[in-house]
């Protein structure tokens, strides 16, 4: 098999950027555990958690640029170099900001939370950890044909963001609990649409390494030929 | 006394301690080197000591005899009298129409063996008979242009005249210098001809500026080897009438000749001793214009070699 | 235009300077020393119509439609034997060269079939020249190397301005101007490639081949021939064929991707685009494993 070893170390980077999405992944799934149940003392786990993922992530980007200088990729080996270091970026700013959002959760122990605030939120880390882990597998599998589900994903978190801001600027009988929680409360918001955001950009880019075209074309071809189908 | 070499312990190459992996007598296979050497030497060295034996051998016996009067005296009965005079004159003139007509010849019909030709059974059949031609013994040319030349073209050639033994030796050495000048151009690498017809040249053009240029120095060697031996050759000129005893020097190339080998042959064959005296005498005149023959021939190669 | 034409006349787009060729000369005859030609830029391109090589009766290429685009370098790659090479030399009807060879087909110089019956195939190699893998100056001086194309076709020009200005643009001048009266074989590898393609340029070819013209050479030399190639399309076609793929990738605006699917079969041309693409996203997977090294 020519370039064996050439091969063996892009399986080798792919295999190191899909570890670091699962231990995001994990962040994420103690994020969410602590807003359910409103436990500060799950989410302290978590504080400081991202500094190594910037350092995993700056690995992995040196590694990618000692593989351009070597092996001169073409084709398909340079669009998942670099597609690798786009994903790479994508899972630490997702980790980045997941450590913000447990940061918040401890800074805001103890305050008054407004209770449905606090579910909207709680629903959305779950939908932005789905969405987040769902990309990591479409990148992981290669599997484009799940991409497309993401948009739709991704349109439930934009909802929830508009009802969770909502909730913020009006907030309900119950007087919306206290001030600093309900700025956090903002922030957190903006996070979790990010950490969406992040998910549904890295089942993009995993488009772009299959199929050579930005998602957005992509896009535009399926919704052209799902008229075409409509028409019949 | 055989000497180890490679063993080692755990020898990477799968021998176990003391196994040797290499042919053990490393002086053995040097003696018999050397013994190579000495019998490629040897070898070279018989040609060359022969040779020289007979060179001293003939120049002690001839050298004296040498004069300007030898030179320019024509044979007579008296041994003392005789020269060469007529046989060198006849030789210098067969050497130059023999060149004239089988050099252009030759270069022509292997150019067009090599470069035009198709790679079919016909051109192989020629190049066949023209390896088998040069084989042909020199007495069956010397039949051929006695027939043809001397008897049949009598009224163009003049019968038993200089151009009949020229066109004979031509006929020859042909297959010779064809033979050298396709090898010269077979060296020659297509990547030559390529270039030339890359930049829009035509077979001819390609051929007249580069290949005959540079198959010269090739050709040239072939052509000195021919005509070496076309000097020496005796048993044809007879045959096409070449005279023993001649009392004039030749004019014209449809006259009457003699040449050196056959003049030598002539003073050879009579018994007193003077005239072998004179025959060696002959001889170192006939070595001499075979030398200076060559060495312009070598002159000219080098020449071309050197502008290549 | 200052050669004699016998057969074949300038068609298609050309540009303003070079008409039927006997109205230029004629002008210059009058001035008394021909001045220099202005340097055409605009040269023509070419195309191939269900183009089919033949050794004998062996196939080796197969119906090839490829478009060459005038003042642009297309690369040909893929792997050995299977018709690049061939398939390059039917672009100046060398290839016919080599006893019982012959193409099928149509080649197009501009407007004109270059395979139509009457062509002169020794004209259609001034107007295409080809550059060899190995270096083969002429075993003359580097003078007579660059002059002889030219005058046997008939340049009727400065001849010393005509050696001057084509080992310029082949980037050879400044090396060798000392020494024009050296052989060719006194200069090194590279050079001597370069004095190659100074001769091609000589004769004011509108296209110029080239078949692996750098991998008998060192690095420093390749750099040199590549160089020399990007200047080379401001004023002819240039059609390289390469084994070297980042050279394709480096140096050519259009790739052509040659193929063979089983031994035996004839080579066919597999993918042609922009060498960005070929690069980037190839269309065929066959071209993706071959440009990243999978092949075999």
């Amino acid at each position: 098999m020519p370039r064996e070893t050439f091969q063996r170390e892009l399986d080798l980077l792919v295999e190191e950027v899909v570890e670091l999405g699962r231990q995001v992944e994990s962040c994420l799934d103690t994020m969410v555990e602590a807003l359910q149940a409103q436990d500060a003392e799950i989410a302290k786990r978590q504080i400081g958690v991202d500094s190594r993922y910037k350092e995993r992530g700056a690995e992995i980007d040196e590694e990618c640029m000692v593989l351009q200088a070597r092996q001169a990729p073409v084709a398909r080996d340079l669009r998942l170099i670099y597609t690798v270091q786009a994903v790479t970026n994508h899972l630490v700013r997702a980790g980045t900001l997941c450590e913000h959002i447990c940061h918040a959760i401890v800074d805001t122990e103890g305050a008054d939370h407004d209770p449905d605030l606090a579910d909207t939120l709680s629903e959305m880390a779950r939908a932005g950890r789905n969405l987040f882990g769902e990309g990591l597998n479409i990148f992981e599998q290669h599997d484009i044909d799940r991409a497309r589900d993401l948009e739709a994903a991704d349109d439930k978190v934009d909802l929830l963001y508009s009802e969770a801001m909502n909730l913020i600027v009006n907030p309900g009988k119950e007087g919306g609990g206290s001030p600093e929680w309900r700025t956090r409360a903002a922030l957190m918001v903006h996070y979790l649409e990010r950490i969406a955001d992040h998910g549904v950009d890295i089942g993009g880019r995993t488009v772009f390494l299959v199929t050579g075209e930005r998602m957005e074309s992509a896009m535009r071809q399926y919704r052209e030929r799902r008229v075409e189908s409509d028409e019949d | 006394m055989a000497t180890k070499s490679g063993t080692q312990k755990n020898t990477r190459n799968g021998g176990s301690e003391g196994e040797a992996v290499f042919k053990s007598s490393v002086s053995a296979r040097h003696a018999l080197d050397r013994v190579f050497a000495v019998l490629v030497f040897v070898a070279a060295m018989i040609g060359l000591v022969v040779l020289a034996v007979l060179l001293v051998d003939i120049g002690r016996d001839g050298l004296p005899r040498l004069s300007w009067d030898f030179l320019a005296s024509f044979p007579s009965v008296s041994p003392q009298n005789s020269g060469i005079y007529p046989a060198l004159l006849g030789s210098l003139w067969l050497l130059g129409l023999t060149a004239l007509l089988s050099v252009p010849l030759g270069v022509g019909a292997a150019t067009y063996l090599e470069e035009y030709a198709p790679d079919n059974w016909l051109t192989r059949l020629i190049e066949v008979n023209i390896s088998n031609l040069a084989g042909v013994p020199s007495i069956i040319y010397g039949l051929l242009g006695l027939g043809i030349f001397v008897n049949l073209l009598g009224a163009i050639t003049g019968g038993q005249s200089i151009v009949s033994g020229a066109l004979t030796l031509s006929l020859l050495i042909l297959p010779v210098i064809i033979i050298a000048t396709r090898e010269a151009l077979r060296t020659i690498p297509g990547a030559v001809r390529e270039g030339g017809y890359a930049l829009g040249a035509t077979r001819w053009e390609v051929i007249r500026s580069h290949l005959l240029p540079m198959a010269l120095p090739g050709a040239l060697t072939g052509t000195i080897l021919a005509l070496s031996r076309a000097i020496g050759e005796t048993a044809p000129l007879i045959v096409v009438g070449a005279a023993t005893y001649i009392t004039f020097a030749p004019d014209s190339p449809l006259s009457a000749y003699s040449a050196l080998p056959i003049q030598i042959y002539s003073w050879v064959s009579q018994p007193q001793p003077a005239f072998q005296v004179a025959a060696a005498a002959g001889i170192v005149v006939l070595m001499v214009v075979l030398l200076l023959t060559n060495s312009v021939a070598i002159w000219l190669r080098n020449k071309y070699q050197r502008r290549g | 235009m200052v050669f004699r034409e016998e057969n074949s006349r300038r068609v298609g787009e050309v540009g303003a300077l070079s008409e039927i060729s006997g109205e230029r000369s004629e002008i210059g005859r009058d001035e008394g020393t021909q001045p220099s030609p202005a340097p055409k830029t605009e040269a023509l391109g070419m195309k191939t119509e269900n183009l089919s090589a033949y050794y004998d009766s062996f196939k080796a290429v197969s119906d090839v439609d490829m478009q060459i685009r005038p003042n642009k370098v297309t690369a040909l790659i893929g792997p050995s034997g299977c018709g690049k090479s061939t398939f390059l030399r039917c672009l100046n009807r060398m290839h016919e060269v080599i006893p019982n060879a012959y193409a099928k087909g149509c080649v197009k110089l501009g407007d004109q079939d270059i395979y139509a019956k009457y062509t002169d195939p020794v004209t259609i190699r001034r107007r295409i020249g080809m550059v060899f893998q190995k270096p083969n100056p002429f075993s003359k001086s580097i003078y007579e190397n660059v002059a002889w194309g030219a005058r046997i076709n008939g340049y009727k020009g400065d001849m010393d301005e005509l050696v001057e200005r084509s080992l310029k643009r082949a980037a050879l001048w400044d090396e060798v101007k000392d020494k024009l009266k050296k052989s060719g074989f006194d200069l090194s590898g590279g050079q001597q490639q370069r004095l190659v393609i100074a001769r091609t340029l000589a004769v004011e070819p509108e296209v110029i081949l080239m078949d692996e013209p750098a991998s008998a050479l060192d690095p420093v030399s390749t750099q040199k021939i590549e160089d020399t190639m990007a200047e080379l399309k401001e004023r002819y076609t240039v059609v390289i064929v390469t084994h070297n793929m980042q050279q394709a990738a480096r140096i050519s605006d259009y790739t052509g991707f040659f193929y063979i699917e089983n031994m035996g079969d004839p080579g066919r041309l597999w993918e042609f685009d922009e060498t960005t693409k070929i690069f980037s996203t190839p269309d065929r997977k066959e071209t993706e494993d071959y440009v990243t090294g999978r092949f075999g």
